[in-house]
Parts: structure tokens; sequence; C-alpha cells
């Protein structure tokens, strides 16, 4: 099996999610900053049903936070990988590498495949 | 549309049920479709919650019952929805909501919050009634328009946004 080729692969992977995670920050701060501005506002204005009205879009953080945990969680999938696939003989790999997936995809884990479906298959 | 570390772990799948092709590869790589359900869920009721509070606030400001107590109002009786739906089971048990529906939670919100800075800042006798109406339809109707005519070109482009181009062949 081609390790520099599953290497390259994970690499790119990762700098993606480097790349979608900085995007992610960059959103975040964006959010915070407006909601400081609307409190400045409504202070300067004297309005407190406006200033309360800033805990609504500090809510919109929820979106790249729940973003930036799912990269992570994908972060270490990938990492894993590389040590699964130098370390553990194929098929216990392709086990365990349909778990990280489910886990990626946010499903359940598929229960694990008998010996006698594997057969079948 | 696949995310980067979704698609490297399936071709790595792939490149490993080569090695071993007694594992039933096609078991691994499709999607079993059982996902968590608690955020569908959740997402759900909120959307359907949020679109009935911003209907309840826009109807009744523009027939003239406004002020500031409505807004509270308005997410009372949303809260009160949801409770009714999750107590008799309205929702179903669709995990995860189609994506039209996250649309419209947050199409929701914005026109609960336009709505909210218009009542709160304005006098009950403001000329705004006709706008509040038109900006209230537009916001539901050009949300609405844009997840059924293009959400799924708007998810790509964010998707595209997001990553930039990767080619994990």
């Amino acid at each position: 099996m081609d390790m520099d080729r599953i290497d390259s692969r994970i690499e790119r992977a990762l700098a993606a999610n480097a790349r979608a995670e900085k995007i992610f920050v960059g959103l975040a701060l964006t959010i915070v900053a407006f909601g400081v501005i609307a409190m400045v506002l409504a202070y300067r204005n004297v309005h407190p049903l406006v200033a309360a009205a800033t805990a609504l879009l500090q809510a919109l953080l929820w979106y790249p936070v729940a973003g930036i945990r799912q990269l992570r969680r994908e972060n270490s999938s990938l990492q894993a990988v590389r040590v699964l696939v130098a370390s553990v003989p194929p098929d216990r790999a392709i086990d365990e590498i349909t778990k990280l997936l489910a886990l990626v995809r946010g499903e359940t884990p598929a229960p694990p495949v008998s010996r006698r479906q594997r057969l079948a298959g | 549309m696949k995310r980067p570390a979704e698609a490297a772990l399936e071709a790595t799948l792939r490149d490993l049920s080569r090695l071993a092709p007694t594992t039933a590869p096609r078991l691994a790589l499709r999607r079993n479709g059982v996902r968590r359900s608690r955020r569908g869920r959740l997402v759900w009721l909120l959307a359907l919650g949020a679109v009935l509070a911003a209907l309840a606030v826009g109807a009744a400001y523009s027939v003239g019952l406004g002020g500031v107590g409505l807004i509270a109002a308005g997410i009372l009786f949303a809260a009160l929805v949801v409770l009714a739906m999750s107590r008799f089971g309205v929702y179903g048990e669709t995990a995860r909501p189609p994506s039209l529906f996250s649309f419209l939670l947050v199409a929701a919100w914005i026109s609960l919050v336009f709505e909210a800075i218009v009542i709160i800042t304005e006098p009950a006798d403001a000329p705004h009634l006709v706008g509040i109406a038109v900006a209230f339809s537009v916001v539901v109707v050009v949300g609405l328009l844009i997840a059924a005519i293009s959400w799924s070109r708007v998810r790509s482009l964010w998707h595209g946004c997001l990553f930039g181009r990767w080619d994990l062949s």
C-alpha cells in the first residue's frame, strides 16, 4: 500500500480544515465585534432593551463554535488514520476507520461486521 | 457535498479494502443513515416555534396590538408551541431537519429581531405598519425562495469558501 499517497491525502484534508477553522474564527470574532458595537450604541442611547437584544446576536456564535468543534473532531480522526494504517492489520484498520467515518458524519457507529457477513460479502 | 475529512477517510478505506477484500467495504462506505437525533429535533422545534412566533408578532403588530410586551408574548407563544409539539410528538421521528427548516429558522429570527427593533424604537402611532408587514413578508418569502431555488448552490458556495479547492484523489 502506498503510504505516501495516504499521508499526502491526509495532509491536504488537514490543510483544508485549517483554512476552514481560520474562517470560523474570523466569523466568531466578527459576531463578537458586532455585539460589542451594538452594546456600545445601546449604552450611548440609554436603551436597555436594545442592549438585551445583543444577546440574540451573540447566540449566532453557536454556529462557528460548533463548526470549530466539528473540525477539531475531524482533525483528530485524520491523525489517528495514519497510526491505524501503519500499525494495525488492514481488516482491523477498516473497522476502526469505519467508526471514525461514522463519527465524522455524525452517525451512530454501524454495528461491527461479523465474520459470517465478511465471508458472505 | 463531502467534507475533506470524510472524503479522505473514504479514499483510505477504499485503499485498504483492496488489501482485505473480504471485509465488505460497501458496508463501511455506505452511510448508515442513523444520525444523532437530538440536534435535529431541536432545530425542527426551534424553526417551527420561531416561524410561528414571528408570524404572531408581525400579525398582532399589524392589526394594532403593538407594544414592548408583544415580543415576550411572541417568544412565550413559541415556547408553548414547542412544548405542546414535543408533548404530543407532532414533529415526528425525523432525526435531521431538511435545510429548508434551518434556513426558515434564520429567516424567522431575522424577522423577529427586525420587528422587535421597530416596535421598541418607534412610537405606537408611527406610520410603519405597512413597512413592517412588507419587510416581514419579504424576509420570509425571499428566504423560502432562496431555500427552494438555490439553497444547495448557497451551501456549495459556502463549502467552497470554507475548504477552498481540495482534491484527495
